[in-house]
C-alpha cells in the first residue's frame, strides 16, 4: 500500500504530512503516558511493533500474478489503542522508505495517514462495534482486522485518485481504477490478516498479554 | 492453550510458511504497489516523480532486507513471548488494554 517516492505531487505530500502529524503527537503523547502507567506497557508495545514489522515484510501472491502484504496494525490497535499505532506505523514505514525503497520520506505522510492512522482506527472501531453488539471476541478482532487492512488500502486508492484523477470521469472514477488493482490482492489478504491476528492475539492471551475485553 | 488456540496458531503457521515459500518465486514482482504507479503514470503521462529512494536495492538486496524486516519482526514477538510467559509463570501482573 505504500506510494513510492516522488509519486504524490509537493502539495498533496505536504498535505497529508500535515493531517499525519496532529495524529502522531498525540500517539506519542499516549505512549509515552502509558508507557509510564504501566509495567506491562513495553512488552505490550514490542509484541505490537514486532507485529506490525513482521507482517508488513511478508509479500502475499495474489490471483492474476499480483502481491501485496499485510500491514499487522488491528493487533496494536487492540493492544495498546489506535492512538500509539500512529507512532509505531510510521518507524516500520521509514525503516522500508530507507532501506526497500518501499514507500518513501516524501510519502510518509500518506503512508501514515493509510497504515498507521486510518487502518488501526477502523480495526479498532469495528472490533468495539462487533463486541457491544454481542460478537465473539474473536470474531469481533478478525473482522476488525480484516476491514481495518481493507481500510488501509481504500485510503491509498482515494490518495492516489486526488492526485491522478481520470481524465474521464474525474476523481471517482481514479478511485475506482486505483481500488480495482488493490482489491484483487486485498481482499484474499484481509482473510489472512484476520486469521493471524487473531492467532497472535490468542498467543499473547496465553502468556498474560491480554485485551481488556477478554481473550480474542 | 485450547484446542481452537492451537487450530488457529496451526493455521497462521501454515500461511507464514506458504508466504515466505512463494515469496522467493515471485520476488516483489508484480506487485500492486507497482501497477498502481503505471496507472498513476497512464492517468498522468507528463508527470515526473520529484524524489528519490535513498537507497535502491537490486532484487537480491531487496530480498535480504525484506527477510532482514521479517526475522527481526519473528525474534522480537519471540523475546516479548518469552519475557511474558516468565512474568507470567511468576504471577506478575499484567495491565490489559483497550485503549483509545
Amino acid at each position: 500500500m505504500h506510494i513510492a517516492e516522488g509519486f504524490l505531487p509537493v502539495s498533496h505530500a505536504a498535505a497529508w504530512t500535515v493531517v499525519a502529524a496532529p495524529f502522531v503527537g498525540y500517539g506519542m503523547r499516549r505512549l509515552s503516558r502509558d508507557a509510564a502507567a504501566s509495567p506491562s506497557a513495553p512488552l505490550l508495545l514490542g509484541a505490537s511493533g514486532a507485529f506490525t514489522l513482521l507482517l508488513s515484510s511478508l509479500k502475499l501472491p495474489s490471483v492474476g500474478g499480483s502481491s501485496s502484504h499485510p500491514t499487522g496494525c488491528a493487533l496494536g490497535a487492540y493492544l495498546c489503542g489506535p492512538a500509539v499505532m500512529a507512532v509505531l506505523g510510521p518507524i516500520v514505514l521509514l525503516f522500508q522508505a530507507l532501506l526497500l525503497a518501499h514507500g518513501g520520506l516524501t510519502t510518509l505522510g500518506a503512508n501514515t495517514v493509510a497504515m498507521a492512522i486510518v487502518g488501526p482506527w477502523t480495526s479498532w472501531g469495528v472490533w468495539r462495534l462487533v463486541q457491544r453488539v454481542g460478537g465473539a471476541p474473536g470474531v469481533a478482532a478478525g473482522l476488525g482486522a480484516a476491514i481495518g487492512v481493507l481500510a488501509t488500502y481504500a485510503t491509498t486508492a482515494a490518495q492516489l485518485a486526488l492526485a491522478f484523477p481520470d481524465p474521464a470521469s474525474g476523481i471517482a472514477g481514479g478511485f475506482v481504477k486505483f481500488a480495482g488493482i488493490f482489491a484483487v490482492t486485498q481482499l484474499p489478504l484481509s482473510v489472512v490478516e484476520a486469521l493471524l491476528t487473531v492467532a497472535a492475539l490468542n498467543v499473547l492471551a496465553v502468556r498474560g498479554l491480554g485485551v481488556a475485553h477478554g481473550r480474542a | 492453550m485450547d484446542a481452537r488456540s492451537v487450530g488457529l496458531v496451526a493455521c497462521a503457521a501454515l500461511i507464514l510458511a506458504a508466504i515466505a515459500l512463494n515469496t522467493s518465486e515471485t520476488g516483489v514482482t508484480g506487485d500492486a504497489d507497482e501497477r498502481a504507479q503505471a496507472l498513476a503514470t497512464a492517468l498522468a503521462p507528463g508527470y515526473v516523480p520529484w524524489a528519490r529512494p535513498v537507497l535502491e536495492p537490486d532484487k537480491t538486496q531487496e530480498t535480504v532486507f525484506f527477510r532482514l524486516q521479517t526475522v527481526t519482526g519473528m525474534v522480537l514477538f519471540g523475546v516479548v513471548l518469552v519475557i511474558a510467559g516468565r512474568r507470567s509463570r511468576r504471577g506478575a501482573p499484567h495491565a490489559s488494554a483497550a485503549r483509545r
